[in-house]
């Protein structure tokens, strides 16, 4: 990858959005965050987007609806989606790359957004 | 005789006519002898009459004899002393005269032969007094022609008397034979009529008995049909009675025990010969369940009062000191004139149903927590991830105000975390008294957990508390409660939907002072079908995600603080959906806890209308008499 990747995190939680924003950019990626996924779905269509990392549980539409209206801009993107749920619908988690749990620590979060990097690298 | 149908009317119907038959034709021929008689005396009336005419005749005859016989000696002699006869009978021929002319005219004798004789009479008196003018005669100097002129003139007197007489005679043998005639058939009549009369009462009477005694066998017999029904009747009520398996216990209107039946002596330990007679509150021992203070006073009154019925729940203390949960209905007896006339009380043994309700309690207060899972999940799981991602920027941070910051914020997330905890947790931890609950900070708990839910769906919750919003109970049920609600609410709201939470003092339409909370939502509404069974147990409209007994448990938690829950549709207002009022008084709580303690089993009375408060309608009076909790 020649340049710094770009995520897009979606949260409506807005202090953990921010937390996980510096967390990020101190790993060194350049980070757009939106509070409801209309508005992240703006930022995907305008800017160059490596990576969502996705929260499920959101007024309005939830982690899986955002999933799918992304994968219909672009089938390939990398999404991380992260939920406080222990369990999450079936579809929803094959709409995604990879589904992780919130809560479970800064570095298995850059683990994760890496591990959904490298994944879409393989399949170009 | 065998037409009839047969009934005390008709026997008393038939006996009546049975005596007044014969009664009647004893009096119509009472009547026909009294006419008959009466026409005898009238035939008797004439003949009198016509007697006393004849005398007169007679006694007319006698003095024109006596002056006929005194002027012939006169003349004979020319002795003026032998004319005192003939003056003599003066004055008797005038009376005699007199009277005949006054003889009525139904005499036998005619005027025209009373004036006729008398003609004849003054005609000889008038030829007589000539012959007395005369200078009293030589005896040779009556000559035969002056002799012959008297003669000639008395022989008419004598026709005329005769003609008189004879008519007279032959109209009283007339009258005398026609009376004796009259008699005679009067009598003949007399015996045929007694003979037919008697023939014809004997005949009726004798019918008419005969009726009578059919009629009163019939009677009879059908007073030992109606008997016998009745005896059926009552034995089909004793087996009945017999065979439900409710207890049933009958009371006089002093509050004495007049009838058991086998499930009522068997629970009381009581047998029917040795209850009989006693006060109710002897044998049918009701105490609270939690104080075991008696409960049942109010049935020794009921016999003799106004109140339709009471109903009682608490436990029944048997003779051998065994004890049941009962659940007891009683109700006064009204006579036909509507006056109370003792009462009747049926109860159950509803031991294994309370058991089976407290295990249902229990499994509600889990699937509340269910339900809040996801949302608790969530609301922990996110402040947690900023805290875990903090203490990475922490420990990778050099500069120290940076690293402060992060603290304070990992420090405010933690806090979170342990409110939500501790608003989950205290659903669990119940004071052991009530104790002051502030509705606001309450409901502000609630929806903290509820949050997420809502949020999740952008149902929109708008609160708005009118103060003071304080009451007397348990926090932890009383949170129960308005989870249950305002989950219930937001359901019904959906995706996009809108919650509204008033709290407010209750005003004086609403009866004492307390607190209302009420909960509207933006849904559709209650379907009609679903109202009437809203507080029944598994009344669910969710399906399989609902227990269906949210409402019931909640009822039950608000009765138990003395309060009530109303549900209904709103028709005015931009929130047309349901809208579910809770009234909490204000110390209620704090006064029953002096009676019972806190863990009691909480039952819900079965629900009639979700448009009904949650008193019930059946009670006299609250409080002791229906000890729910």
């Amino acid at each position: 990858m020649s340049r710094v990747p770009t995520i897009l995190c979606i949260d409506d939680e807005v202090l953990g959005l921010e937390i996980r924003k510096v967390v990020l950019e101190r790993e060194g990626y350049v980070v757009h965050t939106a509070t409801d996924g209309q508005a992240g779905l703006r930022i995907f269509r305008q800017q160059p987007i490596d990576a969502v990392v996705l929260d499920f549980a959101m007024p309005g539409m939830n982690g899986g609806a955002v999933a799918t209206a992304l994968r219909e801009i672009r089938p390939n993107i990398p999404i991380l989606l992260l939920s406080a749920y222990l369990t999450l619908p079936q579809e929803v988690q094959q709409m995604v790359t990879l589904v992780a749990n919130k809560g479970d620590g800064a570095l298995a979060l850059l683990r994760n957004v890496k591990r959904i990097l490298e994944i879409s690298g393989e399949q170009p | 005789m065998t037409d009839s149908p047969v009934g005390l009317h008709e026997f008393n119907r038939v006996v009546r006519t049975t005596l007044l038959v014969p009664v009647t034709v004893l009096a119509l021929l009472a009547g026909l002898l009294v006419w008959q008689v009466e026409q005898a005396l009238d035939l008797r009336q004439h003949s009198i009459v016509d007697s006393r005419v004849i005398d007169q005749l007679l006694t007319l005859q006698q003095h024109a004899v006596d002056q006929e016989t005194g002027l012939r000696a006169y003349q004979l002699t020319g002795l003026p002393s032998l004319l005192v006869p003939y003056n003599a009978a003066q004055p008797g021929i005038d009376g005699a005269l007199a009277a005949l002319q006054q003889s009525p005219a139904t005499a036998v004798i005619t005027p025209a032969q009373v004036s006729r004789l008398q003609q004849d009479i003054r005609a000889w008196q008038t030829w007589a007094a000539g012959v007395l003018a005369q200078p009293a005669p030589a005896p040779e100097a009556v000559t035969a022609a002056l002799t012959q002129q008297g003669k000639g003139l008395m022989d008419g007197v004598r026709q005329d008397f005769e003609d008189a007489l004879g008519t007279a005679r032959r109209e009283r043998d007339a009258y005398d034979a026609k009376l004796n005639q009259r008699v005679s058939r009067f009598l003949q009549f007399v015996l045929i009529l007694a003979l037919a009369a008697g023939i014809t009462i004997g005949i009726f009477a004798s019918s008419r008995l005969q009726r009578v005694s059919s009629t009163y066998e019939l009677a009879l017999e059908e007073l030992q049909e109606w008997n016998a029904k009745l005896t059926a009747s009552q034995q089909l009520l004793a087996t009945t009675l017999e065979s439900i398996g409710d207890a049933v216990i009958s009371l006089t209107k002093e509050g004495n025990i007049r009838f058991m039946n086998a499930v009522a002596q068997k629970l009381t330990g009581w047998p029917l010969s040795a209850a009989t007679g006693h006060p109710v509150g002897e044998v049918l021992r009701l105490v609270h369940p939690q104080t075991h203070q008696p409960i049942g006073d109010v049935l020794d009154e009921l016999g003799r009062s106004d109140a339709l019925g009471v109903r009682l729940e608490g436990t029944l203390i048997a003779r051998d000191g065994s004890d049941y949960a009962v659940d007891a209905k009683a109700s006064t007896v009204v006579d036909a004139e509507g006056h109370a006339d003792g009462s009747v009380v049926v109860f159950r043994d509803v031991t294994e149903l309370r058991k089976a309700e407290v295990t249902l309690i229990a499994n509600e207060k889990l699937a509340v927590t269910g339900r809040l899972a996801a949302s608790i999940a969530h609301e922990i799981h996110n402040p947690l991830d900023s805290v875990a991602n903090l203490h990475f920027l922490i420990s990778q941070e050099g500069d120290p105000q940076r690293r402060s910051d992060y603290l304070k914020l990992a420090q405010q997330e933690l806090g979170r975390t342990l409110q939500i905890s501790r608003a989950m947790l205290s659903l669990y931890r119940e004071s052991p008294m009530p104790v002051q609950v502030n509705l606001e900070e309450l409901v502000g708990s609630v929806l903290l957990l509820l949050d997420r839910k809502m949020r999740d769906q952008n149902i929109r919750v708008e609160q708005s508390f009118t103060h003071p919003v304080h009451v007397y109970g348990y926090p932890g049920e009383l949170r129960q409660v308005f989870t249950n609600l305002i989950a219930n609410a937001g359901e019904a709201a959906g995706p996009n939907g809108h919650v509204r939470i008033q709290v407010r003092p209750a005003s004086p339409l609403d009866g004492r002072a307390g607190t209302i909370v009420e909960i509207a939502d933006s849904g559709r509404g209650i379907a009609p079908h679903v109202e009437k069974k809203l507080f029944q147990p598994f009344m669910t409209t969710k399906g399989e995600r609902g227990t269906g007994l949210g409402l019931w448990v909640s009822l039950g938690i608000v009765q138990k603080h003395g309060g009530t829950v109303r549900i209904s549709n709103s028709t005015e207002g931009d929130l047309r959906g349901a809208v579910v009022r809770v009234y909490l008084p204000e110390r209620s709580a704090q006064a029953k806890a002096e009676e019972e303690d806190h863990d009691a089993p909480l039952i819900a009375p079965p629900f009639e209308s979700a448009e009904e408060w949650a008193v019930k309608p059946f009670s006299v009076g609250a409080g002791v008499q229906q000890p729910l909790l």
